[in-house]
């Protein structure tokens, strides 16, 4: 039976949430009010989701280790930063089993993410293609020729369409039959495209130090650390993971640990009750000693006061 | 000597489902490819055991025939001026003549207006025929082979054919008479036979000789699936056969992908559904994702283009309408073509 969906968040905790097969944890990096639309289509073996968001930010994905997931933006845009590699509009991420990466965006995306069990996209490929099909050991960027990058993009956006406006159709047993089918051979068809780049070895190498950069912050998940404090928990020299953050998240380390800080407390105002907790408590939790100048930054991301956004919990 | 008097009709038809039914000797199932108004005229005449037909469609269109395991014979295009028509993959001109044994099968398509005549006899005629004419057998069962004739014995057997035509349209009291029917049978035999018997057969390449094996797996599975959808995935898992394989075997043998064919293949179902449907009881969308069609607006876009009816036309027409088309016998002589 194909189950499908949409809906829409204004709040990047319950959207994190609302990705099923994915953990992810984002972290806004630009001023704007947050919104999301995610739409989701459970077929018998694909699985696929749309999501339309319109604020840049740093997301750090973790895949369900059970399936096999491709994505690729729906609509060319600002480029979009994979793993520390720029992806082109055209591109499409064939990601490895249970793969864990950041996701950069500027401005408005709108994305797709497709999975099948690996055992169906073996077969499928097999079927299709006369080869196996089996996941990477690590993410690939693939280059699939124009017209297959557009159709599995018309094909996606029309079903999401279809999921938002008019469920009913997608209900119809023949009709998601032949949904999927079309689904499932326009993302084999790009599966079986070459590869983007010819290495990306030296990426894969700064991938494992992010990695291990993440496995850090949420080792210090209750004291927020400093950047020497981590370097030496990783095992880098300061001026490497630098350099990758730069390259992976577009912003220093220090940068990126402040943005992560900010949203942590937004979370917390949002949830918090006013008439129980002050903003200063919370600031202070999170180590934003000065409060007129953690109140300036939060409005230059947010858009608005750290106590607006506690009160709006109450006015809710 | 029994002489029998020949009986002949001539049917004129505005759609291919009931056309494909009228057509004798072979189960068919046929596409119109490309958008406009279908039109057909079909003519049977039957001297005895032997039985001609003569045909002419108005669109390009590509068919799987099934001939009857009972009969077999001779297909071949009338006028020397229109283009090739291709069967099983071999382009078949109006110099060439395709014998089609009993049982055989396989997919003919014309690539613009098409004329074409049969001639058919059941097996064991057909086999004495052979035996007492030419000394061997004429046909093999479940084979389509391709010859081109000697062209002098060739146009005899287009002008015989052109003459029963006229005859049965012109003067069908003339045809009905026993003497004259039984001289057109020996005439119309002697004809075919020495057309075949000095055949030299193109010799088919093994690499078409796997793409018929593909194609015909890949007929019979959708034979076995009549009425319902079918999808690239499952027929490429159940004919064997990679996508890259079978489309190649599709635009040799159907001129176009198996991605097209299907899609094809799903809009003439939901075409007959449409027609054949109770529209009190029932809706285009209902039918239209039956047939797993989920973009109901560019469905109704490409029905119209292909078929020039939108799809709630098509429900609202009564079914009938396709009986009463095939029921009405008339000559050729007032038809569209003539």
């Amino acid at each position: 039976m194909t189950e499908s969906g949409t809906a829409t968040f204004s709040d990047p905790d319950e959207c994190q949430a609302g990705i099923g097969s994915a953990t992810v944890s984002l972290v806004l990096t630009s001023r704007g009010d947050f919104k999301a639309r995610l739409t989701w289509l459970k077929f018998r073996h694909l699985q696929a989701l749309r999501c339309r968001e319109n604020v840049s930010r740093i997301a750090f994905v973790s895949l369900f280790p059970g399936r096999v997931f491709a994505s690729l933006s729906l609509k060319p845009g600002a480029p979009m930063i994979w793993s520390g590699v720029e992806l082109r509009p055209g591109d499409l991420v064939f990601h490895s089993l249970g793969e864990r990466a950041h996701y950069c965006t500027k401005g408005l995306h709108h994305w797709g993410l497709m999975s099948l069990a690996p055992e169906q996209l073996a077969a499928y490929g097999k079927v299709l293609t006369g080869s196996k099909l089996t996941p990477p050991s690590a993410g690939r960027v693939l280059r699939p020729s124009p017209p297959a990058v557009a159709s599995l993009r018309r094909i996606l956006s029309s079903a999401c369409r279809v999921a938002e406006t008019k469920p009913e159709i997608i209900a119809h047993l023949e009709a998601a039959r032949t949904l999927e089918q079309e689904l499932i051979h326009a993302l084999v068809t790009c599966l079986t495209a070459n590869d983007a780049h010819r290495s990306l070895a030296t990426k894969r190498h700064h991938a494992e130090i992010m990695l291990r950069f993440e496995d850090a912050l949420v080792a210090h998940v209750d004291r927020q650390p400093s950047v020497p404090a981590l370097c030496a928990d990783i095992g880098v020299p300061e001026r490497t993971l630098q350099g990758c953050c730069v390259e992976f998240l577009g912003m220093s380390p220090s940068r990126y640990l402040r943005l992560r800080r900010l949203n942590m407390v937004r979370a917390v105002l949002r949830r918090a009750d006013p008439t129980t907790v002050s903003v200063a408590e919370i600031a202070r939790r999170y180590q934003f000693s000065d409060l007129g100048r953690f109140a300036a930054v939060y409005r230059e991301i947010f858009g608005e006061m750290p106590s607006a956004t506690l009160r709006h919990r109450s006015l809710s | 000597m029994v002489l029998s008097m020949a009986r002949s009709a001539a049917f004129s038809f505005e759609d291919p489902i009931s056309y494909q039914t009228a057509i004798r000797g072979a189960a068919v199932e046929m596409f119109v490819t490309v958008k406009g108004s279908f039109h057909a005229e079909l003519m049977h005449i039957q001297f005895d055991k032997l039985c001609m037909q003569y045909a002419r469609e108005n669109l390009p269109r590509v068919a799987h025939f099934a001939i009857s395991p009972k009969r077999g014979g001779i297909v071949f295009l009338t006028d020397a001026n229109q283009p090739a028509a291709q069967c099983c993959g071999m382009d078949v001109s109006s110099e060439a003549i395709v014998i089609v044994g009993a049982g055989s099968s396989g997919h003919v398509r014309s690539c613009d207006a098409c004329r074409w005549a049969g001639l058919a006899l059941p097996v064991e005629d057909l086999s004495a025929t052979g035996n007492a004419l030419a000394g061997h057998e004429l046909t093999e069962a479940s084979s389509t082979r391709l010859v081109y004739p000697n062209p002098a014995r060739m146009a005899r057997l287009v002008r015989l054919r052109a003459a029963a035509q006229r005859l049965a349209e012109v003067t069908p009291d003339t045809l009905a008479h026993p003497e004259v029917s039984n001289t057109f049978k020996h005439e119309l035999m002697h004809a075919m036979v020495a057309c075949l018997a000095d055949e030299a057969p193109a010799k088919p390449t093994s690499g078409w000789r796997h793409h018929t094996v593909i194609i015909n797996r890949f007929e019979k599975v959708l034979a076995a699936n009549s009425d319902r959808p079918m999808h690239l995935a499952e027929i490429c898992a159940a004919v064997g056969a990679s996508e890259r394989t079978l489309e190649i075997c599709c635009e040799e043998h159907l001129g176009m992908g198996p991605i097209r064919y299907l899609w094809l293949r799903r809009m003439h179902l939901v075409r007959r559904s449409l027609i054949q449907a109770d529209p009190s009881s029932t809706t285009v969308t209902q039918i239209a994702t039956g047939h797993g069609f989920w973009e109901l607006g560019r469905f109704a876009v490409s029905y119209k283009e292909l078929f020039e009816e939108s799809p709630s036309a098509a429900l609202h027409r009564p079914a009938r309408d396709l009986r009463t088309i095939q029921d009405r016998p008339r000559g050729f002589a007032d038809s569209k073509f003539a």
